[in-house]
């Protein structure tokens, strides 16, 4: 792996930042006061509530951090001068982007993995132990939604010819797809594309509805998340979807088991969720990869 | 082999030719100035030889390989000194040699090459706190790994003092009787002077002139000026020398005769000429026309005297 000494080399630099320190922090006490919340949901997940705790701040503050962290990779370079050393190393420019990609990934491993042992061992002192097996599994889907994260941002800073154009088309996509995509952007794009208005507390039964959910990376992240907490099928955020399905309430929460009666649709299983994963993942390499490709560099 | 070949080599963007059919041969072993103005293209050329840029048209070679197909071969070959770089600022100078050694599978002792462009004092200090001139020999000394066969310097007396630009000549000589390669860019043609084999003239994108210095130094026409001190300096002297084959300009200042010759190698017949009309040559010295005077020889033949 020719391009090992520059994922190594951005891994250190990373490990120095700031911004690793202050999101592990962040990210453990925000994840702690996510434990708990209302009765209905430790009385239907019992020890496990611990593990629900991790859902919101991964994907709303995780994600700010991966892209932040991400999307100032190249173009950074680029704007210095720096590049012109990476660029005059003996690698190809889709082994940068592979090199960049996986040293922050391996850095961001670091504070999601002291979230969940720290806020983990502290809820099981406060709600007992939970299943280690959907811990382990949780901090696997957490960690290919930060690689989706980091591919995203990556490849936005291989595209963009500023570091302007880059942070504005960060922001939108973290305001677009992983802050406001589950409970705003969903509908009102569906609403867009079809005319049919969509009372989230009542969701129609359209397959299009749910799966443009769980499309985006945040969606994709809570329909596995949801699945390995069992909590029903569902890309919204797991105390709504718990609430959505309680007797005489209703949730803005799209769950699949409620909406579609008798058998529900093949697409819209869980597992498929990697699908979405797997688009983040590949098509922004793709487009990213081309665009560097093509680029001139000084 | 040459070490470089452009062929027909062009870049446009979309307001401006930056490089225009640049056909450019550097053979191995030698030491090639790439001289021009600001704005030549000096540097978009060099970008391209390292693939940073990519050609509109024509074709390069470097060691005989395309620097875009075989890339990873060539940049292992190739050491790079670019010009408008930057350094890592959390880096120490040790780490930006490491880093290079790793991505080069070299097997050096950054010291060593910390020691040889003389920062093995720095080398635990972040490069972020160096002067420019310690970044200059910072990037040189990562230039220096791996023993290249081909070290390209994209202005690399810019931002040092004279012992900083004198440590660099040193460096290139070094490198060059080891076996290597060098091109480099620049527009101090003092240094260039001192270093090169060749030069290579480029001008709006285009190469307008090529050869060692003395060959261009005729080619020009560019004169040198020998100045004696005689005792018993008189217009018949003054005459007389005016009339020696090649010698166009003959002025006085005091006992000072200044002569204007394209051939100064013909000192001997100057001192001749003086003496047989009755003056005595106390002193005598001559001065070369200098790599800038022909520079700005070809650069404003091509382009008209620039203004002030």
């Amino acid at each position: 792996m020719r391009w090992s000494p520059l994922a190594r080399k951005e891994f250190n630099t990373l490990l120095q930042s700031k911004g690793l320190g202050l999101l592990s922090l962040v990210l453990i006490v925000t994840s702690y006061f996510s434990i708990g919340g209302p009765s209905y949901v430790s009385d239907s997940l019992g020890p496990n509530i611990t593990l629900a705790a991790f859902q919101l701040p991964v994907v709303v503050f995780g994600g700010f951090g991966t892209v932040l962290i991400s999307y100032r990779s190249i173009i950074n370079e680029r704007e210095s001068g720096s590049i012109k050393f990476v660029s005059g190393m003996p690698l190809r420019r889709y082994e940068i982007l592979i090199g960049k990609i996986f040293s922050r990934t391996a850095a961001l491993c670091i504070p999601v993995l002291l979230t969940f042992v720290i806020v983990g061992l502290v809820g099981t002192i406060q709600y007992g132990s939970f299943s280690l097996s959907q811990f382990v599994l949780l901090l696997l889907v957490s960690i290919l939604y930060v690689l989706a994260n980091v591919c995203i941002g990556t490849s936005i800073s291989a595209i963009a010819n500023t570091s302007i154009q880059a942070a504005t088309t960060t922001f939108s996509y973290y305001i677009i797809f992983i802050l406001g995509w589950i409970d705003f952007f969903t509908i009102q794009l569906y609403s867009a594309l079809t005319g049919v208005p969509v009372n989230p507390l009542n969701p129609p039964a359209s397959e299009f509805l749910f799966i443009l959910h769980r499309g985006g990376p945040s969606g994709a992240y809570n329909v596995l998340t949801n699945a390995i907490l069992g909590v029903g099928n569902s890309a919204s955020w797991v105390t709504a979807v718990i609430a959505d399905q309680l007797p005489n309430t209703r949730s803005n929460a799209l769950v699949v088991d409620l909406a579609f009666t008798g058998q529900q649709p093949m697409i819209l299983d869980e597992p498929l969720a990697l699908l979405s994963f797997a688009f983040w993942i590949i098509i922004p390499l793709l487009i990213g990869g081309y665009a560097f490709q093509r680029t001139d560099l000084a | 082999m040459p070490a470089i070949t452009t062929t027909d080599l062009t870049k446009r963007y979309e307001n401006e030719t930056a490089v225009r059919d640049l056909n450019l041969e550097v053979q191995s072993g030698e030491i090639y100035g790439f001289l021009g103005p600001n704005g030549a293209g000096k540097s978009t050329t060099i970008n391209m030889l390292m693939d940073y840029v990519y050609p509109t048209t024509g074709e390069i070679r470097i060691l005989g390989l395309d620097p875009h197909q075989d890339l990873v071969d060539v940049h292992q070959r190739v050491g790079i000194l670019p010009d408008r770089f930057s350094v890592y600022d959390q880096l120490t100078g040790r780490q930006h040699l490491n880093y290079i050694i790793d991505s080069k599978s070299a097997g050096e002792n950054p010291t060593d090459l910390l020691s040889r462009v003389g920062l093995a004092d720095a080398a635990t200090q972040q490069a972020g706190n160096y002067s420019r001139g310690m970044q200059q020999r910072l990037a040189l000394a990562m230039a220096l790994v791996g023993e290249p066969d081909l070290l390209i310097l994209d202005e690399p007396f810019t931002g040092l003092d004279p012992h900083g630009a004198r440590a660099i000549r040193e460096l290139v000589e070094e490198e060059n009787e080891r076996g290597a390669t060098v091109f480099f860019s620049s527009h101090v043609l003092g240094q260039v002077e001192l270093v090169c084999d060749r030069v290579g003239i480029l001008n709006e994108g285009q190469l307008i002139a090529e050869g060692n210095i003395g060959d261009l130094r005729l080619e020009t026409g560019v004169k040198a000026t020998v100045t004696l001190t005689v005792e018993g300096l008189s217009s018949g002297v003054v005459e007389a020398v005016r009339s020696v084959e090649s010698v166009t300009d003959v002025t006085t200042n005091g006992a000072e005769l200044l002569v204007k010759t394209g051939q100064s190698d013909r000192r001997m017949e100057l001192i001749e000429t003086v003496e047989q009309n009755g003056g005595t040559v106390k002193t005598f010295s001559v001065r070369e026309p200098s790599v800038e005077e022909i520079f700005i020889s070809y650069t404003e033949a091509e382009t008209g005297p620039r203004e002030q």
